[in-house]
């Protein structure tokens, strides 16, 4: 490793903060408008959470064929690899500031950008149990469906094996698909609603496909165990009655907020500096990648509309 | 089995038996800590407000008041030394009606007995220029500049690491089964080994009385009580800045917020009886009430995200009397003072609770000096005592100019684990030579898994890294205790 004990500076047209499928889409787009292009991406490799997912139902808008999610990353870092830009990956942005200069770090090295737009690209984060905050203990064996999904696709762990999931949304439900799959004992799935969450081609793949048990219009109170979780006490929304349910692992799938933690220091009640483009699930929260590419896209081709009008 | 030989047997690393451990490495003094738990800080010291009380709450010509205040103005000086961080918030005790009124004057008079420094009675106007957020129509507050917050756990991994630095022997996993008085001290014996000391200083928290009447008869037993908190994610200016106090018109725990080092809002604490002691859970009961409080207190202080809850216990400490038969009986008077029994080369820290944290080196240093008075030994002083103690450096930290340099040195500084609060690989790497063992070892020294995702985009990367330092399989990663695995095949 060289050492470098001052700080790097470089200069872009547009910075893109995040590596999944917007900030892919978003820097393709933008480079191919002609714009100079930073793509910065804290993980060794392109594609965010795509990576970890091994299920289908990725690819019908923007391949026309129905693929993984792994598949999906993989074809797409192929694309952005005939685009003239610089990918910074193993790198996390650490501040944002208003004179258009943000911060990175990677191992070694401290970088310096100064940049007309950037692309917010940061995906999003799972809510956690704690906005549900039911009362007893927080023993291990607690983890949200995403993390689950991460251990297990990604690093080839297991996670528990009488599981349930609370909430019954798109990860919710093909976690429990998943983990059903490999042997595993799905105690139920909690949905506070009276009909699952998600899209109607996961219910008929996972929930009903596979005739998972799922407990409507109810939603857990509290939490058993010292030491791994030993059980959740469900309460049924509607008549209030509650029940025991025993378990050794709780996987939450309580939805996504957009992860805006590195515009922190410039935001001001809310909103941003006109510099700014969210996309993807940094914006809003989307149902489908293909969907997060074309949000991508429109941001890269918004960014370098405005770096040629600032010219 | 051998025996060790020591000169004082400290049971329980707590915050006291850390600082206890701390004031003893100052003298040459051989000391053995044994504690039952995997790392400090793990039983009643790890949920607490991190209120550094300025000392008007306690009845003067106690041993609390006598030590409160003096304690509150040295924590500065020791969290300097010690390298923890401390947040000088200064607290405001508000009243709304006739009752609190006359609670709060009667606190702003207890103060001013106790000398608390800057301590007066400002007007409902001056509370609300200070701290909008509070509703309209409060109508007294007690300010006390002086009231600060810190992390309970920082300042006891900090005391800790000081102690055993200067020589003091931590022993984990070792709880105590017997202890037995001999002609020249005691004999303690745990699963692990048999330890002779001259001395015994009980800090084994809910288990002081247990300890105790291993060797002696009934005095005090601890009855814990629970009470339960949030912790909110509130943006900075949309939250008060001080600890806030809340006196309520009934009887009964008003809110209490707090402003930690952190920059979140703690927000409890409601208080209840007869509860679990393992796992220590909370009560739905408990958090509805903050919730409905915060409504009534600060109706326009947003409650959400709500980061995590938890419960805390506190020891509370009832007199014992012997009944005429030999029998002892159980009474339901409160002691309300620090209890410090000192009793032929045993000495107990029962039902140490609030200002304990404020005063906890306070009373490692009384201790040290009864010590020192039993063995005739205060005059050997250990002259390498070293008080200085560096924390595991933090990334987020490091001025922006010494980032290039610090990053260069140290490769895995680079590498942002947690970027909700931009917590490094280097600080996990750290922790973990420091002595975690356990995924909460590792956040209650780095501060991982604290932050508004509390660990959805990290935990799968420290479970990695935790596996690759400690040299073991990823399946046998605890959280905290012997079967809290995280992942389980």
């Amino acid at each position: 490793m060289t050492e470098l004990k001052d700080t790097v500076h470089l200069n872009t047209d547009i910075l893109v903060a995040g590596g999944g499928a917007a900030g892919m889409a978003a820097a393709k787009a933008a480079s191919e408008q002609g714009a100079t292009v930073i793509l910065v991406e804290k993980s060794p490799v392109l594609g965010g959470i795509l990576n970890r997912c091994t299920h289908p139902g990725f690819g019908l808008g923007y391949y026309d064929e129905e693929i993984t999610g792994q598949e999906y990353a993989e074809r797409y870092r192929e694309e952005l690899g005939s685009e003239d830009l610089t990918v910074l990956p193993d790198t996390t942005v650490i501040a944002v500031n208003e004179d258009r200069t943000a911060l990175l770090v990677s191992e070694g090295r401290i970088t310096e950008v100064s940049f007309r737009v950037l692309i917010a690209a940061s995906g999003s984060y799972e809510v956690p149990i704690e906005s549900v905050a039911p009362e007893g203990t927080r023993p291990a064996g607690i983890m949200t469906a995403g993390c689950a999904q991460g251990l297990i696709n990604e690093n080839h762990l297991e996670i528990g094996s009488r599981i349930i999931v609370l909430g019954s949304g798109n990860v919710g439900q093909i976690m429990a698909g998943q983990l059903a799959d490999a042997g595993k004992e799905i105690i139920a799935i909690i949905e506070k609603n009276d009909a699952p969450g998600g899209l109607s081609r996961n219910v008929r793949e996972y929930i009903k496909g596979r005739n998972l048990p799922l407990i409507l219009n109810s939603t857990i109170t509290k939490i058993h165990g010292t030491n791994r979780i030993t059980g959740v006490t469900v309460k049924n929304l509607l008549t209030g009655e509650e029940s025991i349910l025993s378990c050794d692992t709780l996987i939450t799938a309580l939805g996504l907020i957009p992860d805006r933690a590195l515009l922190d220091n410039i935001c001001t009640d809310g909103t941003y500096p006109d510099w700014v483009i969210l996309t993807g699930n940094c914006d809003r929260i989307y149902d489908f990648a293909d969907a997060v590419t074309a949000s991508g896209e429109q941001a890269g081709l918004t960014a370098s509309l405005k770096c040629r009008s600032n010219k | 089995m051998g025996r060790t030989d020591c000169d004082v047997i400290i049971i329980g690393a707590g915050l006291l038996g850390c600082a206890a451990a701390r004031a003893l490495m100052r003298y040459d003094l051989r000391i053995i800590v044994l504690e039952k738990s995997s790392d400090v800080s793990t039983g009643i010291s790890k949920a607490n407000s991190g209120i550094i009380y300025a000392g008007y709450d306690d009845t003067p010509g106690s041993l609390k008041a006598d030590m409160v205040v003096r304690a509150s103005a040295g924590l500065p000086d020791l969290c300097n030394e010690l390298d923890v961080h401390y947040r000088r918030t200064g607290s405001i005790m508000i009243g709304f009606g006739d009752r609190a009124d006359k609670v709060i004057r009667g606190k702003f008079d207890q103060g001013m007995a106790n000398k608390v420094p800057g301590l007066r009675l400002i007007s409902g106007e001056e509370v609300r220029d200070r701290e909008p957020l509070i509703a309209e129509g409060v109508r007294i507050g007690l300010y006390a500049p002086g009231t600060a917050t810190l992390d309970p756990w920082e300042l006891c991994i900090a005391l800790y690491e000081n102690a055993a630095a200067n020589g003091a022997d931590f022993r984990f996993g070792e709880e105590v089964c017997s202890v037995s008085k001999v002609s020249d001290g005691f004999v303690t014996e745990t699963a692990g080994g048999t330890y002779s000391s001259k001395m015994i200083i009980n800090c084994a928290g809910l288990s002081t009385d247990k300890i105790r009447e291993m060797a002696l008869a009934p005095r005090i037993r601890i009855v814990p009580n629970a009470c339960d908190y949030y912790v909110f994610g509130i943006p900075e200016g949309r939250s008060p800045s001080h600890v806030i106090f809340h006196e309520p018109e009934t009887k009964g725990k008003g809110l209490t917020l707090i402003p930690t080092v952190r920059g979140e809002i703690l927000a409890g604490s409601t208080q209840r009886k007869n509860p679990e002691t393992e796992g220590i859970p909370t009560s739905e009961e408990g958090l509805r009430k903050i919730m409905d409080m915060c409504g009534e207190v600060v109706p326009e202080m947003p409650v959400s995200p709500v980061i995590h809850s938890f419960a805390a216990l506190r020891p509370n400490p009832f007199e014992v009397q012997a009944g005429d038969n030999g029998e002892f009986r159980f009474t339901d008077r409160r002691l309300k003072d620090f209890n410090i029994l000192e009793e032929d080369g045993l000495i107990s820290l029962m039902g140490i609770k609030t200002p304990g944290l404020t005063c906890c080196m306070e009373l490692g240093e009384y201790v040290a000096r009864k010590v020192t008075d039993h063995l005739c030994c205060r005059e050997a002083v250990n002259s390498d005592f070293d008080p200085e103690r560096r924390g595991i450096r933090r990334f987020s930290d490091i001025p922006s100019g010494e980032l290039a340099a610090a990053v260069s040195k140290d490769p895995y500084l680079g590498r942002i684990i947690c970027t909700c609060r931009n917590i490094s690989e280097s600080e996990i790497r750290e922790a973990i030579l420091r002595g975690a063992s356990t995924l909460d070892g590792v956040k209650r020294r780095t501060g991982i898994l604290m932050g508004p995702c509390q660990g959805s985009k990290c935990l799968q990367q420290v479970i990695c890294i935790m596996s690759e330092v400690l040299g073991i399989s990823p399946y046998q990663i605890v959280k905290d205790a012997g079967s809290s695995q995280i992942l389980e095949k």
